[in-house]
């Protein structure tokens, strides 16, 4: 009896060795083999979480007191040893429907632990995305079930991730919030798999924290004062005032992933969780990161605003983008804690039609997606032809990324919709034309926004100065950041002089004027001195093609900013 | 990896002027306790003049420029702010806000609210029609703290545009009293692999 005893002990052990080892084999141990008969059982459940879902009617918010009981699919799920330190002895993921399964020991006590983690290796993609918690350490948030004795029978255990919410306010854990973003992270990455199987993403960390707020003023991302929901691909601490003690010291690296707000703040807070437009559109950022290219200068943006073209574009790919994954033209951001929310409508035609505006993009965007034939919407091209351009031409592009690159890629790539596609842009006021967006009209109520590109050539000096908007303090609107092409027929080494020159009735010279110089995106040469008035990359090594010259005063005022553009070389 | 990390210093600096923008001012980044003026908006600190660095050949694939533009989209507004003096524990000082619609707002409205802590007394709401862009609205508020603390003002402020109503908030942040270290946060949970853990209990059924 004692030796049966010390066997099974022995098979118990070597099985949960095996198991807690290789952690992703299930309930086979690392050789691929069953456990013996009679030393397991069944477990088997379902894994859920509560979504708040926006209320019917329009900027009324959430509605916290019916939440959607729905699957959390194909997150981790692991069976813990409760009785040993929580080893683990199982580890599979959810289906499609929340449900999993594993073997464990019998006669143990076991938890059974969800994972705010969705991970794939292997064939079929590749993924691993998490939702931690930036404010205590970036924790991973588990949600965990009651200890319980397997006993000898198979058992059914259901977890179920509740939202936390009371009568009028959160009240209890709110577990259902990183289930809820993982949800939209796992729609958002079937959008992408539908198009292009097997892609392989980059590892993702979604950061979330009951205390994550709006702060103004102070950046840091260790105390919740995040500013609001956003992606950043990553920074070190050299380059942005994450957590630093006075704005002139740095402070420490901003780790890369998407952070989303959470705070409450007794009902007036906004929190994004369950804003799946939201966090659709942030993981539209990483798409656009990591698998395409996206020159946007970033800052702040409304769709009111009239802005770069680059940023224009890339926050009007966002919005659609999120529209897409969700298959649902109507953005909606709660706010006030959940008593409220704004958004618009991407069938509607909004106001502010043009290249600048990132409304008149998504809009654009959304329309080539859909199926529904609205007026000047002939087009219903679905997802994969435009996420096709989107790592193709738009990334190869010797042009800034806009809607300029992207269509110009689209129809090279669809000649049949040509027509429609063009139809879309005039709906939004935008020129029919080329990837630089050559005889673009539409100057957006700017004195200094077009043409969109200036030709510049070696040894040929600008006949008339170029001039940025001065009334700028964003760094990111409409006719700020002047574009200039050179193109290059050989490799030469260029020497840029740019001078501040006063032009014309109004335009006065630039006091510290800045350039930016660009290959396909890429920043190659960067002059951003004090020296007053003037500004010179030196003989700059560039390859045969074209580049892109951006200049613009640092010194902003009332009246446009003028300055004279020299290109030489040899 | 990351085109900016083999960057000349004085590129980092501009790319951290690039980055400010991106997420710092997307913030709305534009007021502090010590702020001499709700108008002003510090800018970056810029670089001494100084040689050139030629840059290194470059591959384009590796290097994708990673200034993505980031934020959610927001109302079409920005806000500073300013204190009348330093929060102490029960004395009451003035918050003056400014609310500063951009370029085709058409109205504002804002509401103001504060937290355990401290007292917020003044008209909580506002409204701005026919508003002007680049004009700072003030909103002047009165706050008292309890007790010593790092606090928020939270505002919320909806635009309207051509009918179109987009939705901001704001947390303006203070400290009243004196400032306490920071407690030092136990260590947390970490699971069988070392990775940090935060159980959250689950309803359970069977």
């Amino acid at each position: 009896m004692a030796e049966r005893h010390s066997l099974r002990f022995a098979l118990l052990s070597i099985a949960a060795l095996a198991l807690g080892a290789c952690g992703g084999q299930g309930d086979n141990d690392s050789a691929g083999n069953p456990p013996p008969p009679g030393t397991t059982v069944t477990l088997s459940g379902k894994i859920t979480f509560d979504r708040i879902v926006f209320q019917t009617t329009l900027r009324t918010g959430l509605n916290p007191s019916s939440p959607v009981e729905s699957p959390a699919r194909q997150i981790t799920v692991e069976a813990l040893d409760a009785s040993s330190g929580n080893t683990i002895l199982a580890t599979t993921t959810t289906d499609e429907a929340g449900n999993y399964t594993f073997q464990v020991p019998t006669n143990r006590m076991v938890r059974v632990r969800a994972k705010a983690e969705m991970a794939q290796t292997g064939s079929g993609g590749t993924w691993n995305f998490r939702v931690l918690d930036n404010t205590q350490s970036a924790t991973l948030y588990v949600l965990d079930g009651d200890a319980a004795d397997t006993g000898t029978a198979n058992a059914t255990r259901n977890l179920r991730a509740t939202s936390g919410w009371g009568t009028t306010s959160y009240t209890g854990t709110r577990a259902a919030a990183p289930f809820a973003i993982l949800d939209t992270v796992y729609s958002a990455k079937k959008q992408i798999l539908d198009a292009v199987a097997g892609t392989a993403f980059p590892a993702l960390n979604l950061y979330w924290s009951k205390d994550n707020r709006p702060t103004v003023a102070n950046f840091c991302t260790t105390s919740g004062d995040i500013g609001t929901t956003f992606y950043t691909p990553g920074e070190t601490a050299a380059r942005v005032s994450n957590c630093a003690p006075s704005p002139n010291l740095p402070g420490i690296d901003l780790p890369a992933g998407i952070y989303v707000l959470g705070d409450f703040a007794n009902g007036n807070g906004d929190t994004d969780e369950f804003d799946q437009h939201v966090i659709a559109h942030e993981f539209g950022h990483f798409v656009e990161d990591k698998f395409s290219r996206s020159d946007s200068i970033g800052g702040s943006h409304s769709i009111g605003d009239r802005l770069d073209l680059r940023v224009a574009f890339s926050e009007g790919w966002g919005n659609a983008y999120a529209g897409m994954v969700l298959n649902d033209p109507l953005y909606r951001d709660s706010a006030l804690g959940v008593s409220a929310d704004t958004g618009f409508d991407m069938e509607a035609d909004n106001p502010n039609d043009g290249w600048f505006s990132e409304l008149s993009i998504t809009e654009i965007l959304w329309d080539l997606f859909d199926n529904v034939a609205d007026a000047g919407d002939q087009v219903a091209l679905g997802f994969p032809p435009l996420y096709a351009v989107m790592v193709g031409a738009q990334r190869s592009t010797d042009a800034m990324t806009s809607i300029y690159t992207f269509v110009d890629g689209l129809r090279a790539a669809n000649a049949s919709q040509v027509a429609g596609i063009n139809a879309l842009l005039t709906g939004e006021s935008i020129t029919n034309t080329d990837a630089f967006g050559t005889n673009e009209t539409n100057a957006g109520g700017s004195q200094t926004a077009l043409p969109i590109y200036q030709d510049v050539a070696v040894n040929q000096p600008l006949p008339t100065p170029v001039c940025s908007s001065g009334n700028e303090s964003l760094g990111n609107q409409l006719g700020y950041r002047r574009l200039l092409r050179l193109t290059l027929p050989t490799a030469t080494a260029v020497t840029i002089r740019v001078d501040g020159t006063a032009s014309g009735t109004f335009g006065v010279p630039a006091t510290d004027p800045d350039i930016y110089l660009y290959t396909r995106g890429v920043i190659v040469a960067i002059a951003d001195s004090t020296a007053a008035g003037v500004e010179t990359i030196t003989q700059q090594p560039l390859g045969a093609g074209v580049h892109i010259i951006e200049v613009y005063d640092y010194d902003v005022g009332v009246l446009p900013r003028c300055m004279s553009v020299a290109v030489s070389g040899l | 990896m990351s085109v900016q990390k083999h960057f000349s210093g004085d590129r980092m600096t501009h790319l951290r002027h690039f980055f400010c923008m991106a997420v710092i001012a997307m913030l709305g980044a534009c007021g502090s306790e010590s702020d001499t003026g709700a108008q002003n908006t510090a800018p970056a600190a810029k670089t001494v003049e100084q040689p050139k660095v030629a840059a290194q050949p470059v591959d384009p694939v590796a290097q994708m420029p990673r200034a993505v533009g980031n934020g959610k989209p927001g109302a079409a507004v920005d806000i500073k702010y300013e204190f009348s003096g330093r929060p102490e524990v029960g004395k009451p000082v003035q918050l003056e806000i400014a609310l500063i619609p951009s370029a085709g707002v058409d109205s504002l409205e804002a509401t103001f609210s504060g937290m355990d802590g401290f007292t917020l007394t003044g008209d909580l709401t506002t409204t701005i029609s026919n508003a002007r862009a680049g004009e700072p609205y003030k909103h002047s508020l009165s706050v008292q703290a309890n007790r010593s603390g790092v606090f928020y003002v939270t505002v919320s402020v909806n635009t309207q545009i051509s009918g179109v109503t987009l939705g901001r908030t704001f947390a303006v942040p203070f400290l009243a009293g004196t400032a306490t270290a920071a407690q030092e946060k136990p260590a947390p949970a970490t699971d069988a692999t070392g990775q940090a853990v935060q159980p959250m209990k689950a309803q359970e059924t069977h």
